[in-house]
């Protein structure tokens, strides 16, 4: 009786349980055959992972601090349920019918007024009228809800650590997440300027269900960028 | 376990097992940058989940496997890029030396064995020239663990016909 193919690979690559392992190993010691098939096999393994080790290039090594750092959560994340809590609450006591808080809002917002002092968050120099900040985790995806008939995404990567999209439109809306930014930009032709950090090696931007744009590591879209380095993706 | 234990011990684990996964994903896939990726991500998953699995090395590849299927399922138009980018390159090779160039046509050729063989026993193949334990085989490719051995057995003689084959 001979040894099969399974225990012979078994004992090559030391996956015998240590009863069995002394069994085949006696049987070794009395069969011509299966030492010799026992050989044969070896050396063709070899032969094999060295043919296998002509794919190894230099490849992209990967740093433990890149990964200690990619999977430190955001120090706002332990508080996202509470925070978004608060807002859904403070949205719905808002939208009611004579709801105190509208109100409340208004009267503070003429007292302002009156005084001179209303603060609007507006980019003077480009008039922008809607805009967002997110602190992007390791993966991070922008998704335009739809296509525009006209308008176009202006990106720049930035030594900022937040992901800041502005735009004109100030209709458009946000909701954001550590690993996701939805722009509802449905009716919009407006540009939207976007600012991506350098550090965020993982990143998809996409409209509709299209992806339009891509970085993996050091890998861009192939959008060439202008002399100013900002990347020009139409949202059509 | 402490936060700083649990830290130590993906820490080690990454030193022991972040090379041969990044290069199995780079021998798949014929891509660097995705073998990067993908094993940065298995390892910050890692990191993230807080407590150590049950097999870590088993995990870990499977975690890295899930990633690369996910990549393919959206891959239609990646793939037209990285064709764009690898022609790119190709041009790019062309003043290379005349080493370089055998070299190439000898990973041509490996790769085409590969190819040649079902996707399961390449992987096989490819994980345990690794050092992959069967067990961790058996996890990551789903497979009974009983049989691994013969299977190994049948995928290397497939290669090396493949292999073998001329250059048609």
């Amino acid at each position: 009786m001979h040894l099969t193919a399974e225990q012979i690979q078994r004992q090559l690559d030391g996956e015998l349980a240590a009863a069995e392992s002394r069994q085949v190993a006696e049987h070794l010691q009395v069969c011509a055959a299966c030492r010799a098939e026992l050989q044969t096999v070896q050396a063709e393994e070899r032969a094999v992972f060295e043919l296998l080790s002509k794919l190894d290039h230099p490849a992209r090594a990967v740093a433990l601090r890149e990964v200690q750092r990619a999977s430190r959560p955001h120090r706002l994340s332990k508080y996202a349920a509470g925070i978004v809590l608060t807002l859904g609450l403070g949205g719905l006591a808002y939208a009611l019918p004579a709801s105190p808080l509208r109100t409340w809002l208004a009267s503070l917002f003429d007292a302002d007024r009156e005084r001179g002092a209303v603060q609007v968050q507006r980019n003077a120099q480009t008039a922008d009228q809607a805009g967002i900040a997110v602190v992007p985790g390791a993966d991070f995806t922008i998704a335009f809800a739809t296509h525009q008939s006209s308008g176009a995404v202006l990106l720049t990567l930035t030594d900022d650590p937040q992901v800041v999209v502005r735009t004109t439109d100030a209709r458009v809306r946000f909701a954001s997440s550590t690993d996701r930014l939805l722009i509802a930009n449905e009716g919009s032709v407006a540009d939207f300027h976007v600012l991506i950090p350098r550090a965020l090696r993982a990143f998809t931007m996409r409209a509709g269900a299209q992806v339009i744009f891509t970085r993996r590591g050091d890998r861009l879209s192939p959008i060439q960028p202008d002399s100013s380095g900002r990347y020009r993706i139409p949202l059509k | 376990m402490t936060g700083s234990a649990f830290d130590a011990q993906c820490a080690q684990l990454f030193q022991r097992h972040a090379p041969r996964l990044l290069r199995y994903f780079h021998r798949l896939t014929g891509d660097s940058e995705l073998a990067a990726d993908l094993t940065q991500e298995a390892f910050v998953r890692l990191f993230r989940r807080g407590t150590l699995p049950g097999h870590p090395e088993a995990w870990l590849l499977t975690v890295a496997m899930n990633l690369l299927r996910n990549v393919h399922k959206t891959r239609t138009r990646r793939t037209r890029l990285l064709t764009f980018e690898r022609g790119a390159a190709a041009h790019a090779d062309a003043a290379r030396a005349p080493d370089e160039l055998v070299d190439d046509v000898e990973q041509a050729r490996v790769r085409r064995a590969l190819r040649a063989l079902p996707e399961r026993e390449a992987q096989l193949l490819l994980l345990r020239a690794e050092g992959y334990s069967y067990r961790d085989l058996a996890v990551a490719l789903e497979l009974n663990e009983r049989s691994i051995g013969s299977l190994l057995a049948r995928a290397k003689r497939a290669f090396r016909s493949a292999w073998e084959e001329p250059c048609t």
